[in-house]
This record gives structure tokens, C-alpha cells and sequence, in this order.
């Protein structure tokens, strides 16, 4: 399909676009190198402010919003029943589950997940799933997202949730 | 019938007179709360949910058991009304339990709809709730007594529908449970019909238990294939295409609100065994190469075209058409499922006849009896240059005169969905892939002779193309497309 290149719409780049005119003591650049040195000079004297990631962790607050676990109750068992509320709520659709029957002798429970998936790739770390969850099974850690090799490694299983 | 006027909120209608208030109401776009009551089952009147307010009574009444009469004025809003059902959440939740998290029924149930519509917004019981037994009513339901709020839709429909009457209300008061007569099963063809009618998660579908929130599926309208009434059904698929449960949809012509068991859970063969891309003698092909070779073998002199009952009347027309243009001496036979007796209940009836289409087959190709028709062609002894076999029919298994039909035919064009018996018997030349019902739209004519269309209700599973597509393609309208699928 050919486009009619004279029909198109085509506006004036906008006043504020435009580059301004320079000062001449700007566009001698010197000043403006002495003073650029003047700062890496002062930023070299200081202690580093960034950290050696993945080797080293830094330290975060208690309210800080890393991995999830999944919760346990009194008798060990997980707390989640497979309701789902937190992959309704994901608004990155990182959770997968599948739901089962729960064991007979896990007394006055029906559902558990047989499969909880999280993609750690794809979650935005928002804390959703957990406000969703109506029987306080998902919480976040403190933990800072690890980093792998290879992208099945960032999908977090059920094991791996239950012992984060 | 007598017609009387009545007023509801204001506005003016006129209903028959042997109508209830909350008909009345339900006819005319106004919503009044309900679980007890169905309008195809008796009147109850136990949940005293839908009260409404009638203009000269002293406090308001149940609109279901409330025959209309001239002159009434019936309000469905106002503080008395709001009270009344108010209170009556606030009683049915003082034992439910609450598990929504694990309940089936959360997203379309009728407590949650109405605690949200009409409750309060906190519990004030603060004592010890009573726990209820948990029991397998069936092959096909599981019952969570706790949920149950003691609506007796199931015990009404096993007395009037079904008519085993196996259900019955135990223990009094608070205690009060739904549960099997001694000695009996709920194991009827119909069980699965209190599922749907439970307006909460009391009785559940073990078929669909845990299988998916309801929220996450989508819905969409279709009609049963699997005998001769043609159920109005709705088929509810997740967002893989996969389809997880089918229920019935109301059409008071056709099944009321009922379905039976085996239309519900007989849709695995839309997803297993499927015959994925056209074969040309057993090996893989394009839809182009295997057009050339069916176009080939169809003009063979003394060919015999085959269709079953389960084809669309536009599938019919269109091979019909096909055939007479392209090879005119083709003689068109039907064949279909064996016919049983009817299996009659009190108020349902599930057709013997286990073919979607005969009445449609009679009509398109003037076939009355497909087997019948089969029994005519299994008699001939002459060679058959080509047959052209439709078959269609889930999980069919080859009868014996059809067995001798394909013994004396030289080469067989093949129109299916699966790779079933048909597929693995010798000399299948040509397989064209079909869609299964629920991948195609169409038409069928059922057994009062009611034409009913539908349409896709999925995207297709495999790379096969409806028969009316096949037939343009084999014209040669449409090659490209099969092509590259």
C-alpha cells in the first residue's frame, strides 16, 4: 500500500523543541570541562555509594518488598486453599496456580494447590497477591530478587515458595 | 387466560392471571431476589428472600407464593422491604461458613450476590456455627452441608423432574440438612441438574470441582449434539480453549432449564485424538495435495456418498450440492448412532434417538431413517468406485454393515474430526480434517422439528475446516486458505 506522502500531516517541530541560542562562554566548552573535572575530582574522593550486586546484598527495610513465601500453619501445612485471589489480582498475571483436593487427614481443609507458580520475571514486586489473600498464606520477604542463568530458574514452584 | 393489571414500582403491566407476583415482577425487567424459588419447579416459599410490599397488606410478602390480582400494587424497593431482606441474610449467613476461597459456586452464587446487594456489611454472631456433614451424593455431585441453606430446589426437582425422589430434608431448626434416602444414590441421568439449580455451593459438580474460578472462564451460547432434542446449552472455556463445563441454558420450547448428564460431560473428544492435518493414504499433507487426490477419487464412476446424522443440514446441502455438479451419479446414503427407547422422566424426556440431525437429514437429503438407509446399502453387493464417508460421530465405533460397506469399496474420502476406528481402517484414502460441533456454526433440526443455529463456541483445536469450507475448497473457491493451516 502506497501512502500519499502530501496528504500526510506533518507539523512544525513546536517553539520549545528549538535550541536555544548558547552564551560564547558556553560555547568555548572550557569552563564548563574545568567544571565537570571539579566534580569527578570531589565524587572520587567520597566512599562509593553503589554495592558489588549480585555479590553483595544491600540492606533494605523490614517493609521492603522482595520474594514471597508462602506461610505455613500450626500443623506445617501451607495455608493457601487454591482460591486464586492472587492471580486475579496480579496485574502482571505472574501467578499460576492448579488446584487439588486436599489430603482427608488435613481436618476442615477442601482445596490446596498442586501447582503455584510465580514468575519472578514477570512480577512487578507490588505487594497485590498478598493484600488479596484472604487466608494471609503469600507475604513478601525481604529478600532481594535473586538473579540465575537461565529463565526456568525464575519461575518459583511450590517447594521453593514454602521454604523462601 | 384472564388478564388482570397490576402496578409494579409504578408502572402498569398486565400477566395472566394465574401468575405469581414475583413472575410478574421477573417478566417485566423488575428484579426481585430468590432462592428457593424456580420457575420450573413448585413453589415453596421457605428462604423469605423476596419479600416485596403490597399496597393495603401489613407488612410485606413473599412474592413467589403471592398470586396477582386486579389492582395490586406491588413495590419491590422501600425501608420495610430492604428490613425484611436484610434480616433474612443476616439469618442465612449466622451458620454458613464462608469458605468462598474454596467454595466452586463463588463467583456466580446467589449468597454472595445478595449479602453484596442486600446484607449487612459485618456478622453480629459471635457463637460456635453449626458444622454440617460432607458427603458424595452421586457419581457426578458432592454436597458441603455447612453452604446449604435449606432452599429444597434439589429435593422439588428430584420429586417433579427426575422423579427418583432421592432427596429429602433431615433434622429440624438450625440443623436442618439436605441428604440421600436411606439405600439410595443420586446416580439418575438428571443428577447433575441440582448443581446448577443450588444457589449456593451446597451441591457441587465433582466433574468441575477445583478445576477453575468461575471468573476466569467465558461463556458462550451452543446446542447439545448428543440426541435428537438439542439441549440449549452454554459452554464455558478457560483461556487456554479448553472447555471446562457445559451447562443448560433456559428455553422453555426445547429443555426448560435442564440437561441431561451425558450432554454435559461429553466433550473430551474435542480435545483428545483429533485428527490434526489432512492424511493422503495414512501419510501427512496440504490441504492442496490432499484436495487434488480427493477430487481425483470422487470422480470415480459408481461412487457412494455416506453422511451421518451428526453433520449440520449446511454440511448435508453443501456435499449434497457438490455432488451433483461434480459427479452427478452419486447415490447419497445416511447412516447414524443405533436408536434406543426414550428414557422418560417426570419432566424431562432424554431422547433414545443419539443423533443430533435425523429430522435435519430427512429434511436435506429426504432420508427418514438413517440406519435404515445404511441396512439398504449394506445389502447391495456391487463394488463401490469411491465413498465419500461424513462421519463425524464422536467416538464411533465401526458396525458390521458398515464394515462391509468399506470392504467393497475401492477407495474411501474420509470427512472426520478424530483419528478414531475409521481412520485406522485399511483403505482410507484421503482424511480431511472436520471441526467438531463446537468449533463450527450450523444448524440443527431436532426431533419436534425445531431448526436451531449455533455458532463456534471455540477456536478450533486442529487445522481442519468445517464441511461447508471443505466443499468450497474441493470447488477450488478457496484453496489458499486450507493451504497454509
Amino acid at each position: 500500500m502506497s501512502v500519499d506522502m502530501k496528504k500526510m500531516d506533518v507539523h512544525p517541530p513546536r517553539p520549545e523543541m528549538r535550541p536555544s541560542r548558547l552564551s560564547w562562554i558556553t560555547r568555548i566548552y572550557i569552563p564548563m570541562i574545568l567544571k565537570g573535572m571539579l566534580i569527578s575530582l570531589r565524587e572520587f574522593m567520597r566512599k562509593p555509594v553503589t554495592i558489588q550486586y549480585p555479590e553483595q546484598k544491600p540492606k533494605v527495610s523490614e517493609r521492603f518488598r522482595g520474594e514471597h513465601r508462602l506461610t505455613k500453619d500450626a500443623e506445617g501445612h501451607m495455608k493457601c486453599v487454591a482460591c486464586y485471589m492472587c492471580a486475579t489480582a496480579c496485574p502482571a498475571h505472574c501467578i499460576n496456580i492448579e488446584a487439588q483436593a486436599a489430603p482427608p487427614e488435613w481436618d476442615g481443609r477442601d482445596k490446596i494447590p498442586s501447582v503455584f507458580e510465580i514468575d519472578m520475571l514477570k512480577c512487578i514486586y507490588c505487594g497485590y497477591c498478598v493484600e488479596a489473600c484472604p487466608k494471609e498464606a503469600i507475604e513478601m520477604t525481604n529478600k532481594v530478587p535473586k538473579v540465575y542463568q537461565t529463565r526456568q530458574e525464575f519461575i518459583y514452584g511450590l517447594n521453593k515458595l514454602l521454604n523462601n | 387466560m384472564k388478564q388482570v393489571n397490576l402496578k409494579i414500582d409504578g408502572k402498569d403491566v398486565t400477566v395472566p392471571a394465574d401468575w405469581t407476583v414475583i413472575k410478574a415482577c421477573h417478566q417485566n425487567d423488575v428484579d426481585v431476589p430468590h432462592y428457593c424459588y424456580h420457575p420450573d419447579l413448585s413453589i415453596a416459599g421457605n428462604c423469605r428472600i423476596c419479600m416485596v410490599g403490597v399496597k393495603g397488606m401489613p407488612r410485606p410478602v413473599v412474592a413467589c407464593a403471592q398470586p396477582v390480582a386486579e389492582g395490586m400494587e406491588v413495590s419491590t424497593t422501600g425501608k420495610d422491604v430492604e428490613e425484611a431482606r436484610k434480616g433474612v441474610m443476616e439469618f442465612l449467613l449466622i451458620n454458613h461458613p464462608l469458605d468462598c476461597p474454596e467454595c466452586d459456586q463463588s463467583g456466580e452464587c446467589k449468597l454472595q450476590d445478595y449479602s453484596y446487594d442486600h446484607g449487612r456489611d459485618h456478622g453480629r454472631f459471635h457463637e460456635e456455627k453449626v458444622r454440617k456433614s460432607k458427603a458424595t451424593m452421586g457419581p457426578h455431585v458432592k454436597y458441603w452441608g455447612s453452604r446449604c441453606i435449606v432452599c429444597t430446589r434439589c429435593v422439588r426437582f428430584t420429586e417433579e423432574v427426575s422423579g427418583g425422589g432421592e432427596l429429602g430434608v433431615i433434622y429440624r431448626g438450625d440443623r436442618s440438612e439436605i441428604a440421600l434416602f436411606p439405600g439410595k444414590n443420586l446416580d439418575n441421568p438428571l443428577s447433575m441438574n441440582n448443581v446448577d439449580i443450588c444457589p449456593v455451593g451446597a451441591l457441587v459438580s465433582s466433574d468441575f470441582l477445583f478445576q477453575s474460578r468461575v471468573w476466569h472462564l467465558h461463556s458462550n451460547p451452543s446446542v447439545c449434539a448428543d440426541c435428537s432434542v438439542g439441549c440449549n446449552s452454554r459452554v464455558d472455556l478457560d483461556a487456554k480453549n479448553q472447555i471446562k463445563r457445559i451447562v443448560p441454558r433456559q428455553n422453555d420450547a426445547v429443555n426448560k432449564s435442564w440437561m441431561c448428564d451425558h450432554g454435559r460431560l461429553s466433550f473430551d473428544y474435542v480435545h483428545e485424538n483429533r485428527l490434526q492435518k489432512p492424511k493422503v493414504h495414512g501419510k501427512d499433507a496440504t490441504w492442496k495435495e490432499a484436495r487434488r487426490a480427493a477430487l481425483d477419487l470422487l470422480s470415480a464412476p459408481g461412487s457412494v456418498a455416506l453422511i451421518s446424522a451428526w453433520n449440520t443440514n449446511e454440511a448435508m446441502q453443501s456435499i449434497k450440492n457438490f455432488l451433483s455438479s461434480e459427479n452427478p451419479s452419486t447415490r447419497i446414503f445416511g447412516y447414524g448412532n443405533t436408536v434406543e427407547a426414550d428414557l422418560v422422566f417426570p419432566g424431562f424426556t432424554i431422547s433414545g434417538d443419539k443423533n443430533p440431525n435425523c429430522a435435519g437429514m430427512k429434511q436435506v437429503l429426504g432420508i427418514g431413517d438413517a440406519n435404515a438407509s445404511l441396512k439398504a446399502l449394506a445389502a447391495e453387493k456391487d463394488s463401490i468406485g469411491c465413498l465419500l464417508l461424513v462421519n463425524n460421530i464422536p467416538n464411533f465405533q465401526i458396525t458390521a454393515e458398515l464394515k462391509s460397506i468399506l470392504d467393497r469399496s475401492q477407495n474411501v474420502v474420509l470427512l472426520d474430526f478424530a483419528t478414531g476406528d475409521l481412520l485406522r481402517y485399511g483403505n482410507v484414502a484421503v482424511a480431511l480434517p472436520t471441526l467438531t460441533t463446537f468449533e463450527k456454526s450450523g444448524s440443527f433440526v431436532n426431533r419436534t422439528g425445531l431448526t436451531q443455529t449455533f455458532d463456534a463456541v471455540m477456536e478450533p483445536v486442529t487445522y481442519g475446516m468445517p464441511e461447508t469450507e471443505i466443499v468450497a475448497a474441493l470447488r477450488g473457491d478457496r484453496v489458499a486458505v486450507g493451504n497454509q493451516r
